[in-house]
């Protein structure tokens, strides 16, 4: 199967079933830091059905990270959730109390993490981190237990499960203890998984490899995923639909396929200039966006990619865009006065390169 | 002037104005400084300050208390002890031998200690292994049971009680030395000054000792805390400062017997040795969190 | 067993080695002729003086005279006092269940209250809380203790009467030492009141001692929580659905621990220091003051002895110490 058809395959499945498993609304994320708050988050929106993958793309400080983990519960001093709405399975977590919202963590609703060596416990072995799990959501006995999580195991791919349970993390590589994780993660069966940044931290060959297992979870447990990554080159063989950040916003939010084939923000067309491809290597810069983006708590009015805009226009610098759903689509939204229309043809090639 | 100044001033600063500047901002270490510093300048300055020589004994006036109780006498406002001498003067001079022998032990330990740490640390081999079998022997003994063999051996007197306690303290500053020492002697500025043939003490004290002073550092501030406290423990013991001297330990042992009658007379010594530690390790607390080394806590 | 741990069992030998060499030349390295700082203060007959010269073979040459020193001591004898003429080992036997007594139920105290103080303060990070726990914790660890003690006797024995000034029990009672620890013994004979008169007894020094020990474990537990509930495996542990209370004392208690124990290994020499003054201000009938005491009778023999004793003592703790390190510390036990 070639990327490109699973994308295409990938795209016939989006939002024929419009009830939403999550549905994150207006949220924001302040960090409070010398007295002062600054927005890490803005009025976030997007969604994501039962079975859907949706990735959330943006560069480090655009907001990824901290949606998700405001989505979980887990904003912690000196992070403060200012406002929002995360309706999950009908019922908007943010407002439960967090013994009712941890019914849900862990279970209905799961998290892995960027850097698979720290994030398990140094003190207890993958058998007790796993079975935790178990313990804590499942009515299940020891040896039930125990069974279970050699099942997980297995599926997450690491072959001797019995020896695996007994080890510590730091007898395993980074590849197996993202795997690990991964194990923890499904082990509720959870209706759906957020991944942030799930294989930034491991070798170019583990990566496909943790790619491929999450893609084959996904598909085997219609689970629904948020994927996030920095990476716009993983995306199109993961991902269903993309929401990309800018700088604590949400600029675009569009089917994979879409998104690829006419991107309508110029900051979602200049992420995929400056992707890799075929060609780059021919005495072609590989392309870069002008400028850096904007220090967290830098107040701006207008539209926050103004600066770095190679479309901008005068009123751009003074009224800030606002989300708008396509007129034609209703499944796809861009945060910007002047929308891209017709670099369809050019961008095409670019995706084809990128994905040879 | 705001946080974000402070924060992008640091870029210009030396490391040392760049640790000022982090000083600076902990209140309570700077409070300790503060505190420390009265007590020294009182120290120097203490003839000046004192309303009575230490020793005189004003006999018709024995156990006066202070000034905030009753039948407090004029003029000794933090009254008298057993044999009528002024607790104030008194308390003025033993800041001088807490002091003064805290700093005294210190540099001792410092001096002997970055020695034998740096012989250690830049010679290895059998000497290194020596030398820290030596150390953990000592480091095995309690601190104020080797300093009681010591005093047992030479006699109970304030210098070699200060020996004593400068012989505890030292294997403290030989490990952090040697620790130290080996980390910088791999980096590329040590053998840059190899290179330029600098070896031996010139290498040690040129080169590896200004990168390596602030653990040193640290570790001073916090020693001199442990130092006033073992002197005054000694002196509590007999086996330190003897009377009629005025060290803090001495006071209070001497006036033990009249707690019931004079509790002042125990509590305002006991006060000054807690206030100076107290300060001493404030101080410590807040170089460390500015220099941030990577020395163990206690 | 793991190599590092072969080899850490290994270094007691030459530590072990220089005590012993450090106590032989105590003696010797005094100013003044050795023998008659054996013989004490009161002097000796001639015949004494050559017998003395005889037994302690002051005669031999100094590397036969340390051979001799060791095999004793390796054979348990490490002489007798001068004052009583009973050998140092039975003293020693004697008194030291006092201080064991009184250090556990110290460090026991120190312990309860300063890992729940540490997490606590660590949990509620620059609160009124932890800066309470934080100012309390450093006003303890620069505690002239003796002073301190000085203190809660003037309060609580003096002023109030609620405590016994000094000893380890009433003279009313008469209780067989079977143990040595007397809550025990006590208990053994039946007699409760005896029972409660030896808490009694033992509240204010062990308070006393506990101290040192109870602000440098809380400081240490504040400063290692504070380390690891910074670490990635705490936010995949609330993730999991987790309560905040296992979170703390499951997940992040667990690994601050490790720093921790070794830190409560290492109070045993603070614990020794602090029983030296704590039973001589109590008058408590320990190891502590009997080693002072002997200091200031000049009985050398009991001094030599207490002090190889004690530090064999610190060194063994030591040790086990650095071994239950590796074995609660799962990255350290794998290693080859």
């Amino acid at each position: 199967m070639s990327n490109e058809s699973s994308v295409m395959s990938r795209q016939s499945s989006v939002r024929k079933n419009p009830p939403f498993l999550l549905k994150v609304k207006n949220l924001s994320v302040d960090f409070r830091s010398h007295g002062k708050s600054i927005s890490a988050v803005e009025s976030v929106n997007y969604d994501a059905c039962a079975g859907e993958t949706v990735a959330v793309v943006g560069e480090s400080g655009s907001g990824k990270s901290v949606t998700a983990l405001a989505i979980m519960g887990l904003i912690r001093k000196p992070g403060i959730l200012r406002s929002g709405m995360v309706k999950f399975d009908g019922k908007d977590l943010l407002a439960l109390s967090s013994r009712q919202r941890r019914k849900y963590m862990g279970r209905n609703l799961s998290m892995i993490f960027q850097e698979p060596a720290t994030s398990l416990n140094p003190s207890f072995s993958i058998g007790q981190q796993i079975t935790e799990v178990l313990k804590l959501h499942e009515n299940l006995n020891h040896a039930q237990r125990h069974n279970r999580a050699l099942d997980l195991i297995n599926e997450v791919g690491i072959s001797d499960p019995v020896k695996c349970l007994k080890l510590w993390p730091h007898q395993l590589s980074g590849g197996m203890n993202q795997r690990v994780m991964i194990a923890m993660a499904i082990s509720c069966n959870p209706s759906l998984l957020i991944a942030d940044e799930p294989t930034t931290a491991l070798d170019v060959t583990v990566q496909a490899q943790i790619l491929d297992l999450l893609r084959s979870l996904q598909q085997k447990n219609n689970m629904g995923m948020i994927f996030i990554t920095h990476d716009l080159s993983v995306v199109s063989n993961i991902a269903h639909r993309v929401v990309v950040m800018y700088a604590g916003q949400v600029v675009e939010n569009c089917p994979t396929t879409e998104l690829f084939q006419q991107p309508q923000h110029p900051y979602t067309e200049a992420l995929l200039k400056s992707l890799p491809t075929k060609n780059s290597y021919k005495n072609k810069r590989l392309y870069s966006i002008k400028g850096s983006p904007p220090k967290a708590g830098e107040r701006l009015s207008g539209c926050r990619f103004y600066s770095r805009c190679n479309y901008a226009k005068n009123n751009c610098r003074e009224e800030s865009p606002k989300l708008i759903n396509d007129l034609q689509s209703n499944y796809r939204a861009v945060r910007c006065f002047y929308p891209l229309t017709n670099a369809t043809n050019h961008m095409l090639d670019l995706f084809d390169d990128s994905l040879a | 002037m705001s946080k974000a100044d402070t924060s992008t001033e640091i870029y210009d600063l030396t490391p040392w104005q760049e640790t000022w500047v982090k000083f600076r901002t902990n209140r309570i270490a700077a409070l300790g400084l503060l505190v420390l510093l009265i007590l020294i300048i009182s120290a120097i300055f203490a003839p000046l300050l004192v309303t009575h020589d230490p020793h005189e004994q004003f006999t018709d006036i024995l156990l006066a208390p202070p000034f905030w109780a009753d039948g407090s006498q004029s003029g000794f406002f933090l009254g008298t002890d057993d044999l009528g001498r002024d607790m104030f003067s008194r308390l003025i001079y033993g800041a001088r031998y807490s002091l003064f022998l805290g700093f005294a032990i210190v540099s001792l330990a410092l001096f002997f200690g970055v020695a034998i740490g740096a012989i250690a640390g830049m010679k290895r081999g059998l000497l290194e292994t020596v030398i820290l079998r030596l150390m953990d022997i000592m480091l095995a003994i309690p601190a104020i049971l080797l300093a009681i063999v010591i005093v047992a051996l030479l006699g109970a007197s304030l210098m070699n009680a200060a020996m004593a306690v400068s012989i505890v303290l030292l294997p403290h500053f030989v490990r952090i030395t040697r620790a130290a020492v080996i980390t910088e002697m791999n980096k590329d500025y040590v053998l840059s000054a190899k290179l330029d043939g600098s070896r031996g003490w010139k290498l040690l004290f040129q080169t590896l000792l200004p990168n390596i002073s602030a653990p040193l550092i640290v570790q001073s501030t916090l020693s001199f805390s442990n130092a006033i406290l073992d002197i005054a423990a000694l002196g509590f013991l007999g086996l330190g400062a003897q009377p009629p001297t005025p060290e803090w330990g001495t006071l209070l042992s001497s006036s033990r017997e009249f707690i019931e009658v004079a509790p002042w007379t125990v509590t305002l010594p006991g006060l000054a040795i807690l206030i100076t530690v107290l300060a001493s390790n404030l101080l410590g607390d807040g170089l460390r969190d500015a220099l941030d080394p990577r020395i163990d806590p206690l | 067993m793991p190599q590092h741990l072969l080899h850490r069992l290994l270094l007691v030998i030459p530590t072990f080695f220089g005590i012993v060499a450090l106590t032989f030349l105590l003696i010797r390295l005094a100013p003044g002729d050795p023998i008659l700082l054996i013989a004490g203060e009161h002097g000796v007959s001639a015949e004494r003086y050559a017998e003395l010269q005889q037994q302690f073979g002051f005669d031999q040459p100094l590397f036969i005279q340390f051979a001799d020193y060791l095999w004793q001591v390796l054979n348990g004898n490490l002489g007798r006092s001068v004052v009583t003429q009973t050998p140092v080992l039975e003293e020693f036997s004697n008194l030291f269940p006092a201080t064991l007594e009184l250090a556990l139920i110290a460090i026991i105290l120190a312990v309860l209250i300063a890992i729940p103080a540490g997490v606590l303060a660590a949990v509620k990070r620059n609160t009124i809380i932890d800066h309470s726990i934080t100012a309390v914790s450093l006003v303890g660890y620069s505690m002239p203790i003796f002073w301190w003690a000085l203190l809660l006797i003037l309060l609580f024995s003096v002023n109030l009467g609620w405590m016994p000034v000094a000893g380890r029990l009433n003279f009313i009672y008469d209780i067989e030492s079977v143990t040595g620890f007397m809550l025990i013994d006590t208990l053994i004979a039946g007699d409760k009141d005896a029972f409660f008169d030896a808490v009694h007894h033992l509240i204010l020094p062990a308070i006393v001692l506990a101290t040192i020990p109870l602000a440098v474990i809380t400081r240490m537990t504040r400063s290692a929580m504070l380390e690891v509930l910074k670490q990635d495996y705490i936010r995949t542990a609330r993730a999991k659905g987790l309560s905040e209370f296992s979170v703390i004392f499951k997940h992040a208690l667990r690994n601050a621990l490790i720093p921790v124990i070794t830190v409560i290994g290492l109070q045993t020499s603070i614990l020794m220091t602090g029983a030296i003054l704590t039973e001589t201000i109590f008058s408590w009938p320990g190891i502590g003051k009997w080693l002072l005491e002997a200091v200031y009778r000049r009985d050398y023999p009991v001094v030599q002895g207490g002090v190889l004793l004690i530090a064999g003592l610190v060194i063994l703790v030591n040790t086990v110490v650095d071994l239950l390190y590796v074995l609660i510390n799962p990255s350290l036990r794998q290693q080859k």
